[in-house]
């Protein structure tokens, strides 16, 4: 019985394309993404009083981007240095540009990934993934997590499109090569 | 020798610049470097937190716990740091290494601040010894030292290789300190094989050489100056003594003249008191009593005549008698022989004795320059009335002492001396009468004679109406003078 509920349950997701994400990581995440976009030259330059940060989600990955939302304002609930952090939700198909700095993307469609993630990248935005694999379709930075858990970094990405992180950060994250 | 060596004049130097430069760097190094090392080793942790700093507080904040681990393990690899204490509110954590429990610890805290927050996330403390510094400072006094052996042995390579040639200076040395040109000095041998020490000691020997040639030359050279100026001073003399003479001769001259005035009026006295006593005889009226009375005025003249005759006798005596005489008497002999003659040229003259003065000396010798003062004055006064320019003469002869000293002054109205001439009137063969009249020696004469002779002074000036020639002779310490040998 226990096995028939798992497969349906398999099925189910699979079909609706839906993701699990992993508490731990999605905490993590939530800790680092911000602090990863705010050494990033533009966006430290802006002189604008606020991180925007964009989640962009598929309809099934509608509860994480929400458990995202969440974690992040949690975790910053004022500012982040001098910025004070803005989460948004936006569907894939009602992305704007407007007060953008970083994307976090939580989606499955490969074709789309690769597509967004050279429009953000041409546009300079900061993009995250939460599968670090995605990185090789052009995202600039997810998690590591091996033995210890450290910012990934996407090195072509970064170089290609002449984004520039604090060099505290580089020494300390792993790179996609 | 090493001995030697150690308290040689040369090593002296060595020593003095070697503990001039040794003493202040042992002072400065126990005093200031230990602190400087200090002060140097406190920047540099300062300046290592200050770099990794940033570093650990990214690593706290992004949770980067094995990296946070690896620098805080990389920071203990110093030497100096003993102990690392990180304080923050998720890590903690205290790394050490085995240290001496003596061994002195210096605390230094550094407080890690939020790249985001700009909060203090952590506190880091270190505790490091000066271990390090301790072994720099170890090290720069045993390089000090080292140093120190090295200039030692330096110092004795260099005394060794030059100790012949010291030597052979310290002999050249030796030899010209003792070297004094009334000393005959052997020349300096020297066993040494330095080209320019040799070089040295044969031209020094060549220099002494010459300077002892030189010194010969210098004595024939001498000997033979002697003998000139002594010949010299031989003709000097003899030139000296003919002008004596022929002022002598001059004198005697002017003497006979003197005489033949002088004798002329007893001579007619005499004639007329004698062709007198004939007559009468002739006549027969020539009595005891008249013949008395003409053979009395002839003795009287004859004996007048004697007189002068003596005082000729006297003046031209040769003998130099030493002896205190009064000058005053002096003069009025010399008058005496001169009065026919003053009288026969018209002109008067005035003795004046003002003070009763003694010289001591050859009387003749001061008359003599009384005889040719009074002649030269006689002989300006007669060109003066020749010229018409005054009628009578007036010759003014005063003896007194003033300041010690005996003077005579002869005073005329002839005139006076030329100015021109007026320096050089006591030179030889200076003379203002014309060739005929004037040797030219007669002042020369006298001024030798009073100054040479009577150590005194004979000097010139001329008045409103002519010349004033003054003698003076010092009266003090006349005794001494008497035991002089002139």
């Amino acid at each position: 019985m226990t096995q028939r509920v798992f497969f349906f349950l398999l099925t189910l997701f699979s079909l609706l394309g839906a993701k699990e994400y992993d508490t731990i990581v999605m905490n993590i995440e939530a800790k680092l993404f911000p602090k990863i976009a705010i050494l990033e030259e533009n966006i430290a330059h802006n002189p604008s009083p606020y991180l925007n940060i964009i989640i962009v989600y598929k309809e099934p990955d509608y509860d994480a981007a929400r458990n995202f939302k969440q974690k992040i304002e949690s975790t910053y609930p004022d500012k982040i240095g001098k910025k004070k952090v803005i989460v948004s939700l936006t569907k894939f198909e009602s992305l704007q540009i407007a007060n953008m700095d970083a994307l976090l993307v939580l989606s499955h469609e490969l074709n789309e990934l690769e597509m967004i993630a050279l429009w953000a990248n041409k546009n300079k935005i900061v993009t995250f993934t939460y599968e670090p694999a995605f990185l090789e379709y052009g995202f600039i930075a997810s998690i590591y997590i091996g033995k210890t858990t450290k910012p990934y970094l996407n090195s072509q990405t970064i170089k290609k499109y002449n984004f520039v992180f604090d060099s505290y950060l580089l020494q300390l994250s792993k790179f996609k090569e | 020798m090493i001995f030697r060596a150690f308290l040689d004049k040369f090593s002296f130097f060595f020593w003095l610049i070697f503990l001039v430069i040794n003493i202040p760097i042992y002072i400065f190094g126990s005093i200031y470097i230990q602190e400087i090392l200090k002060k140097s080793e406190q920047e540099k942790i300062t300046l290592m937190m200050t770099t990794l700093a940033p570093a650990i507080a990214f690593n706290i904040s992004f949770d980067q716990e094995d990296q946070l681990s690896e620098i805080l393990n990389g920071i203990l690899k110093y030497e100096d740091i003993r102990k690392i204490n990180l304080d923050s509110l998720h890590h903690k954590k205290s790394l050490s290494k085995q240290t001496d429990p003596t061994l002195e610890l210096f605390k230094y805290e550094h407080s890690i601040i939020d790249p985001f927050e700009k909060i203090e996330i952590a506190k880091i403390t270190f505790y490091y010894s000066n271990t390090n510094l301790k072994s720099i400072t170890q090290q720069i006094f045993i390089t000090i030292f080292f140093i120190f052996i090295f200039a030692l042995i330096v110092f004795l390579i260099i005394f060794y290789s030059i100790r012949t040639d010291l030597n052979a200076l310290k002999a050249i040395a030796n030899a010209m300190k003792e070297y004094s040109i009334t000393k005959k000095m052997q020349p300096i041998i020297l066993e040494c094989k330095s080209e320019e020490i040799n070089t040295i000691a044969n031209v020094t020997n060549q220099m002494i050489a010459s300077i002892s040639d030189y010194l010969l030359q210098l004595k024939s050279f001498n000997n033979e100056l002697q003998e000139q100026i002594e010949d010299e001073i031989l003709k000097q003399q003899q030139q000296e003594r003919l002008m004596i003479h022929q002022s002598r001769q001059a004198a005697m001259g002017e003497m006979l003249e003197s005489i033949a005035h002088q004798w002329r009026q007893p001579l007619n006295i005499i004639g007329l008191a004698t062709a007198n006593i004939e007559t009468e005889y002739k006549l027969g009226v020539l009595n005891e009593k008249k013949f008395d009375e003409r053979m009395e005025i002839v003795s009287l003249n004859l004996q007048h005549m004697s007189n002068t005759i003596d005082d000729f006798r006297n003046f031209l005596n040769p003998e130099r008698k030493l002896e205190r005489f009064n000058p005053h008497k002096s003069i009025g002999e010399i008058l005496n022989i001169l009065d026919a003659q003053f009288n026969n040229s018209n002109i008067h003259y005035e003795l004046i004795e003002e003070s009763n003065v003694t010289f001591y000396g050859v009387e003749n010798e001061l008359k003599q320059v009384i005889f040719i003062l009074l002649s030269n004055a006689k002989d300006a006064i007669m060109l003066q009335i020749q010229k018409q320019k005054i009628s009578q003469g007036l010759i003014t002869i005063v003896t007194k002492e003033k300041s010690g000293e005996g003077v005579i002054e002869v005073c005329d109205n002839g005139g006076g001396v030329e100015e021109s001439i007026l320096n050089t009137i006591f030179d030889p063969y200076v003379t203002t009468k014309s060739n005929a009249n004037g040797t030219g020696i007669g002042l020369y004469i006298a001024k030798n004679i009073i100054e040479s002779r009577m150590k005194g002074n004979l000097c010139v000036k001329n008045n409103k109406e002519g010349s004033c020639f003054a003698i003076k002779i010092s009266l003090e310490n006349l005794d001494k003078k008497e035991n002089e040998v002139l």
